[in-house]
């Protein structure tokens, strides 16, 4: 008995050693970014035999599975919580199994779960079932209230009300740009025949209700109020292909999305590229345009404001705010399907070489 | 019978019977794997018999045209060819389908993660593929236009889906 009292006591330590319980992580939509906070690095949590790297042996059974926390109170959608799940090998050891056990949620519109965190999704309750070797074991979650995510942005942007951004534009110019760009975001639009989107991998359905812009290529890029006016366009419903893509008859790419907010004639990314080196469009921050370093554009990053962008040749997407205490950007992008609210982290922009830039 | 008699009868069975099970559990070819490699996207997938893999390499930007936000691989089901599984990596943030279509949780044989929108009515379904794996974003679109051919090859869809293979470019 005291045997199996001690070998509890290590399973509890080892839990606390593992844990990183109580980390709570700022408002974020799944998106790349939470997905990297979610899953942790790629070569670490996927078919380590892909990337070249060793093999990791886990056991098939364990003598007990551990939670470091049966109980989780979050107070809004977009908070994640970190639990630890720690198994008791058989021979005495123990092993954290986050990302090899089964998470699940008996109410996803509450919380999601999965590789040990947590992320709320909306008010309720839920319960949370971890699973490894055949042992269960269940965690509480309550989530207290449902916040809308974008008003906390403009919360956050309207305490930087006053400060002066070094770079481009004043401050009612870059109102207006971010209200054109949350107009494509957030405009809903509901056809009235079905309509095939980008490449005919979907089909926006007759009289089902959609947010936000949906992608193209065509020539017929709008904005909000002239998408709003095409869709009384007698060839609105007509198919249409573009170097032999369907899509869309009416829509933006995201350079056509950029443009629009920024109030420029249709540009493409590759002329905002070499607007950046030819001065046509100010750096944000200060990096080589030819050849810029992952370490100077993450510097770079910083200094980005409501308004401005980032680019590289093939994408671009508009900043919504620069949360530069944990080093991501909320961000209007226009992307296949729809333009949709985005967040980007400072590290997957860098190692993408995004570069930071705006409007002059 | 005699002995040597039984021998030989017995070694005639036991041959039998191995050429039967070789026979029955001879690997057989199940198809081919596509493999796609650019300078930003890596991936493999396997292309089923009686179906054809067709390469879908990027544009790139111009000055007057926006570059194809996705690249990938289209398998095609032979004969019947605008019936298509496309395997793609796109710059651009995925953004899910509406909310009304039928989810699934989806991991792939590597065990990347991802949610199967389930599109019955429009013949479609579309994998969305943990967004930080790789520079880029993942997925892939079933998208049929004849409705039995979509009913009948759903096993195959599945099987591709799970084949889809990951890496670091």
């Amino acid at each position: 008995m005291k045997k199996r009292w001690g070998s509890m006591l290590s399973v509890v330590l080892v839990a606390a050693l593992f844990s990183t319980s109580g980390q709570v992580l700022a408002a974020d939509p799944v998106t790349k970014s939470s997905a990297e906070e979610l899953f942790g690095s790629s070569s670490r949590d996927y078919n380590t035999e892909a990337y070249g790297l060793p093999e990791i042996t886990v056991p098939e059974k364990i003598n007990s599975l551990v939670l470091s926390q049966k109980e989780v109170a979050l107070e809004h959608n977009g908070e994640s919580v970190f639990v630890d799940a720690v198994g008791e090998l058989a021979e005495g050891s123990f092993i954290n199994l986050g990302q090899k056990a089964v998470w699940s949620s008996d109410n996803t519109d509450v919380v999601f779960a999965d590789a040990g965190r947590l992320l709320a999704i909306g008010a309720g309750k839920a319960t949370v079932t971890v699973e490894y070797g055949g042992i269960k074991e269940v965690i509480e979650v309550s989530v207290a209230k449902t916040l809308d995510l974008q008003k906390e942005v403009e919360t956050l942007e309207a305490t930087k009300v006053g400060t002066i951004s070094p770079f481009g534009f004043s401050a009612s110019d870059r109102t207006t740009v971010v209200d054109k760009a949350k107009g494509m975001v957030n405009m809903t639009w509901t056809p009235t025949k079905d309509v095939r989107g980008w490449k005919n991998n979907t089909t926006f359905k007759a009289n089902t209700k959609y947010t936000g812009m949906p992608y193209s290529q065509t020539e017929n890029q709008k904005d909000k109020d002239g998408f709003t006016k095409a869709m009384s366009a007698t060839d609105f419903y007509t198919n249409y292909t573009r170097f032999d893509i369907i899509m869309p008859r009416y829509g933006n790419d995201c350079s056509g999305f950029v443009s629009f907010a920024w109030g420029i004639s249709r540009q493409t990314t590759s002329g905002f590229v070499s607007g950046i080196q030819d001065g046509t469009y100010a750096k944000v921050g200060t990096y080589n345009s030819s050849t810029p370093t992952k370490a100077d554009l993450k510097a770079a990053y910083k200094k980005l404001a409501a308004g401005d962008a980032v680019v590289k040749s093939g994408h671009t997407f508009l900043i919504a705010s620069n949360d530069t205490t944990n080093s991501k950007v909320y961000a209007y992008e226009q992307t296949p399907n729809l333009a949709v609210y985005t967040t980007w982290t400072y590290e997957s922009m860098g190692s993408d070489g995004y570069m930071p830039y705006t409007k002059k | 019978m005699s002995l040597t008699g039984k021998r030989v009868l017995f070694t005639a069975v036991a041959v039998a019977l191995i050429a039967i099970l070789v026979v029955v559990f001879y690997p057989r070819d199940k198809g081919e794997t596509a493999k796609f490699t650019t300078k930003e996207s890596k991936f493999e997938v396997n292309v089923p018999e009686d179906w054809k893999a067709v390469e879908q390499p990027r544009v790139a930007a111009t000055a007057d045209r926006e570059a194809t936000p996705d690249e990938g691989v289209e398998l095609r089901l032979k004969g019947s060819e605008q019936n298509k599984v496309y395997v793609f990596n796109q710059y651009s943030t995925l953004s899910p389908p509406e909310e009304t279509l039928e989810k699934e949780a989806f991991t792939t044989a590597q065990g990347i993660k991802g949610t199967l929108y389930k599109d019955a009515a429009n013949h479609t379904w579309q994998l969305i593929l943990d967004q930080s794996i790789a520079p880029g974003f993942y997925g892939a679109t079933v998208r049929f236009e004849d409705a039995d051919l979509f009913e009948k090859n759903q096993d195959t869809f599945r099987d591709i889906l799970k084949s889809i293979k990951i890496f670091k470019p």
